[in-house]
């Protein structure tokens, strides 16, 4: 009841009506008083004074009662609004308090609400725990992909024999040419077992899913489509089912539209070979295999749910035996087993290393913030000292001078915050436009409650970690020294002095430790850039076709790029265009080992005795000189070559195949589409995965051997922007019905291969640099404040005739003092930092000497620079007036 | 507990309380402004008293305050609180008169 009366009070209008009203009523009370007195006989002035005297008073009477209404309101009130004024008179030292401290908060809240998203926040799906996502690993290709996707007649004997799952599915990519109606646009999708969505746990949003009997052979053909494809193709019409899906010229039965949430996993969080588009907006049922082999077409991507009562270790053993089984039944002449992950773990995967560094350098920054204002706050607090000190010499309880105390720091903590989250919001926007794309659920990226509540609770510390260290020293101020003392405090302050010195020991070396760490990642960054790709990547450009269903023979669609390459040859400005099943830097595809004459096995590699995989590309005559692969020896793939079975090879492939000998004229097989083929020419090493790592073993064959339904060319020119359009046009001239193809320049491939790894090092090198500043401004700010505290002693040693050089010398060395310390801390820390971060590395070392001298240089520059301008100062003090100031 | 048995005799404004508890405690308790404020504003938190403006016995507006149902059982309470203290403190004062 008391409460709810108070809290009624704090109506708006409430109080200040109520306290009026009060006003009013003693009055009201007073003169009664006085009238009293008047009555008495008194004369008017005596009346007053006795009423006066009588009633007690006026003003105590007030403010009492205000504090029966609001306890310790009006203590509160005055703390904070004297806080405000204090803030309000330094507006250089509440900006920068105010602003790093939003580079904190900012900086920690975005990347929470990244890791929240990515990485804790659990799936879509029901009871994602019991999902696991399996890989099978094949021993004798280990070496090159520790596991690969799954065979598909394993995973049917899985289904059948294994008893520790709810249900497996199996999924395998399948982009289509989407041509109901408009211009024909491909569209990623997946052909997926039947029970995908059931052991997914996800509810259609219209319609149904599929039925146990639809992935059968002779059930007719039913689609089930995303929230996306469903507002673009259907403009979100609720009746959709029963409507038709026309793909690659196939009618397709709509049975279902998942909901908004529906995620489905990226190609790059199921692991090497796994074949996925890169968004999946239509499903189909998964009705029969591309392949009935037992021993090779490790494509499909499984998942399963688990049973309740068993553990992921229980199911994974399972499967193992079953693994056996089938090794033993069908003669695989090898070892089989499998790998399990929990799905939740999958999906994010790979961005968890780089989101924890990301998340250590968040942490670093929000200490060097903490201990930065710590620092500036010990500065003013030793202005306030004497404030105080009369204040507890007063008989203020210490409780309370140290709540006023934290009063401002909460107050700047407060504001910081919210600016940071504001800065946040804004970080996380840029993020999701300029970020690496392969992020996974990057877009459902938000400022949620979860994340607010991180930012109040991360601000709300930073505010007691930096607040309490000057807070309690100045509650415990020692009302008799500082008050002797005056404004010449010298034996309490040096102590104070010393803190600092120690606070920005530390503060430094954790800008050392995050610079080191940028600067490993920038030098690696820049390692890799130049990095011989093995072609030129200037005037390259990538043309992407997807061939409707209707080409459906080799012949036809050879037919096709032949005449593409023909007609993007005459567009002016072109020098070369040839035909190529994939460019460099887009993967491995068509890996095989390879067969040579006189063996039925694959060749082995002369130092490791492992099988050599290779790469397999189907390319056109020209497409050495399109992408500026050398030719070493030999001749390229020529027009001529239509009758002859020839390859072109890497010249890694040659050392490995033919240590010491002659190449040409060796005859190799590998795979569908190189079968006893002559080597005719050697041609320069290519990156086919990631500038980091080895260049892949190739096999070039001719595209007229084995041409796919999505290929691209590769067209070097010397043309400008409006090459794309021209290229557009040639293309469906030759057949309108083709989806507009999709085009990349060679130089986007390569940044877009290091996007990640560049945006790492940026993100590091913002932090670094951040903290950078924080330190000078802390280095800065303790070496004024000792100056202003040894004024005197400066002053006299100019008196005794001290020159202004060595009076700066002097100062600029005891500033660098703490700095040396945190330096060397810091380079230990780094190196220790260095291993953590190894995997992130290349072409440096953890511990690379170039990288931390140039960090220890610019450090102590910086540290030097900042000491400068209070040194300066310094032998600038007149030693006359300072001693007269006495 | 003053200001409640002052009150339990009828509704007053806050200088009428000071002066009724000054004279029936002949001259002994003056409640000062500074005390007797709070202690109105305190009970009428509580719900023991309303108060609303009315006019004086001398053509004075001012706030007039009455005792509640609540407060009237408050009172009830303290003054038999009040009055086993005092017995409680007169029983060690004066051991035989009470026994007598």
């Amino acid at each position: 009841m008391i409460w709810l009366r108070r809290l009624l009070l704090w109506l708006p209008g409430r109080r200040r009506a109520r306290a009026l009203e009060l006003q009013e009523e003693l009055r009201a009370n007073l003169s009664l008083a006085i009238q009293d007195a008047a009555e008495s006989g008194l004369s008017p002035e005596e009346a007053s004074r006795q009423g006066h005297r009588d009633f007690g008073s006026l003003t105590r009477a007030e403010e009492e009662s205000r504090s029966v209404w609001f306890p310790g309101w009006d203590t509160l009130s005055q703390d904070v609004r004297f806080a405000l004024r204090t803030l309000a008179k330094t507006p250089g030292f509440t900006t920068v308090a105010i602003l790093s401290l939003a580079l904190g908060t900012g900086a920690a809240t975005a990347l929470f609400s990244l890791v929240d998203t990515v990485v804790i926040k659990p799936l879509t799906y029901r009871e994602p725990g019991r999902l696991v996502f399996v890989r099978e690993v094949v021993p004798p290709l280990a070496h090159i992909y520790p596991t690969l996707p799954v065979n598909f007649q394993h995973f049917k004997f899985w289904r059948e024999q294994a008893r520790s799952f709810e249900g497996l599915a199996a999924i395998e990519n399948g982009s289509a040419t989407m041509d109901s109606g408009g211009e024909p646009e491909v569209v990623g999708g997946a052909y997926v077992s039947s029970n995908l969505f059931t052991l997914l746990g996800v509810e259609p949003q219209i319609g149904r899913t599929f039925q146990p009997d639809e992935d059968q052979p002779a059930s007719p053909d039913v689609a089930v489509i995303t929230d996306g494809l469903w507002r673009r193709k259907f403009g979100g019409s609720r009746d959709v089912a029963g409507q038709t899906l026309r793909l690659d010229g196939k009618p397709y039965v709509v049975i279902g539209v998942l909901p908004l949430s529906f995620r489905f996993p990226k190609k790059e969080d199921l692991g090497p070979l796994a074949h996925l588009s890169e968004r999946s907006e239509f499903f189909l049922p998964l009705k029969q295999a591309n392949s009935d082999g037992w021993g090779g077409d490790y494509d499909y991507i499984v998942f399963g749910r688990l049973r309740r009562d068993l553990t992921a270790a229980g199911g994974a053993a399972e499967l193992n035996l079953i693994e056996q089984r089938i090794a033993a039944e069908h003669h695989l002449n090898r070892d089989l087993h499998i790998k399990m992950w929990p799905l939740q773990e999958v999906m994010g995967s790979p961005v968890r290393t780089s989101l924890t560094v990301l998340l250590a350098a968040v942490l670093l920054l929000v200490l060097i913030v903490c201990v930065n204002l710590a620092n500036l706050l010990l500065a003013r607090s030793h202005a306030r000292a004497r404030e105080f000190s009369l204040r507890i010499a007063l008989g203020a309880s210490r409780g309370r001078l140290l709540l006023s105390a934290m009063v401002e720091t909460l107050i700047l903590a407060v504001a910081g915050g919210v600016l940071g989250v504001l800065a946040a919001q804004a970080a996380l926007n840029a993020f999701v436009h300029w970020g690496p794309v392969d992020l996974p659920r990057l877009d459902e990226v938000r400022v949620d409650g979860r994340v607010l509540a991180f930012a109040f609770v991360v601000s709300m510390l930073c505010g007691v970690l930096f607040g309490l260290l000057p807070a309690l020293r100045l509650s415990r101020a020692d009302p008799q020294n500082a008050l002797r003392a005056g404004t010449h405090t010298i034996s309490g302050s040096r102590h104070g002095l010393q803190l600092r010195e120690w606070l920005v020991g530390a503060e430094v070396s954790l800008s050392t430790l995050l610079l080191v760490l940028a600067g490993l990642l920038l030098n690696s960054l820049w390692h890799v850039l130049r990095v011989d790709r093995g072609f030129a990547a200037e005037q390259a450009l990538e043309v992407r076709v997807s061939l409707p269903s209707r080409y459906q023979s080799v012949e036809q669609k050879a037919e096709f790029f032949d005449q593409a390459a023909g007609r993007l040859r005459s567009i002016p400005g072109v020098r070369a265009a040839a035909a190529s099943s994939r460019v460099p830097l887009t993967g491995e595809s068509n890996v095989n080992h390879v067969i040579l004459d006189g063996s039925d096995d694959g060749a082995l590699d002369p130092v490791t005795k492992q099988l050599v995989m290779v790469n397999v590309r189907f390319v056109g005559p020209e497409y050495f000189s399109a992408l500026g692969i050398p030719l070493l020896r030999g001749r390229a793939i020529e027009s001529a070559d239509r009758d002859r079975n020839v390859v072109v090879v890497s010249a890694r492939l040659t050392a490995k195949l033919w240590p010491g000998q002659n190449p040409l004229g060796k005859m190799i097989t590998c795979g569908s589409g190189v079968s006893r083929a002559e080597v005719v020419g050697v041609v320069g090493d290519v990156h086919s995965t990631q500038l980091e790592r080895d260049p892949t073993l190739m096999i070039y064959a001719p595209f007229w051997k084995r041409a796919f339904q999505v290929s691209g060319l590769v067209v070097r020119s010397s043309a400008g922007s409006g090459l794309a359009a021209d290229v557009r046009r040639a293309i469906q001239s030759i057949d309108p019905g083709i989806p507009a193809p999709r085009m990349r320049t060679m130089g986007d491939l390569v940044s877009e291969s290091v996007a990640g790894r560049r945006f790492q090092m940026e993100v590091a090198m913002a932090f670094a640099l951040s903290a950078l500043l924080l330190a000078a401004l802390g280095i800065y700010g303790v070496v004024a404040y000792g100056i202003t505290l040894r004024r005197r002693e400066l002053g006299i040693r100019m008196a005794l005739g001290a020159r202004a050089a060595s009076v700066r010398r002097m100062v600029v060395r005891q500033g660098l003092r703490p700095v040396a310390v945190g330096l060397v801390v810091g380079m230990l820390a780094a190196v220790a930092a260095g291993q953590l971060i190894r995997t992130l590395l290349f072409g440096v070392s953890a511990t690379d000497q170039w990288t931390f001298a140039a960090i220890a240089s610019v450090l102590g520059l910086v540290a030097v620079l900042a000491c400068l301008f209070p040194a300066h100062a310094a032998a600038r003090i007149d030693p006359a007036g300072v001693l007269r100031e006495d | 507990m003053l200001v409640l048995r002052t009150l339990a005799l009828g509704p007053l404004h806050g200088y009428g309380v000071a002066q009724a508890i000054r004279r029936s405690t002949g001259e002994a308790i003056q409640v000062e402004a500074g005390s007797l404020y709070p202690a109105l504003q305190r009970l009428e938190l509580q719900g023991l008293v309303t108060a609303k403006w009315d006019v004086s016995e001398r053509n004075q507006r001012t706030r007039i305050y009455r005792l509640t149902a609540a407060g009237r059982k408050r009172l009830q309470a303290e003054v038999s609180r009040w009055e086993d203290f005092v017995r409680a403190v007169s029983l060690v004062l004066h051991p035989k008169t009470i026994e007598d």
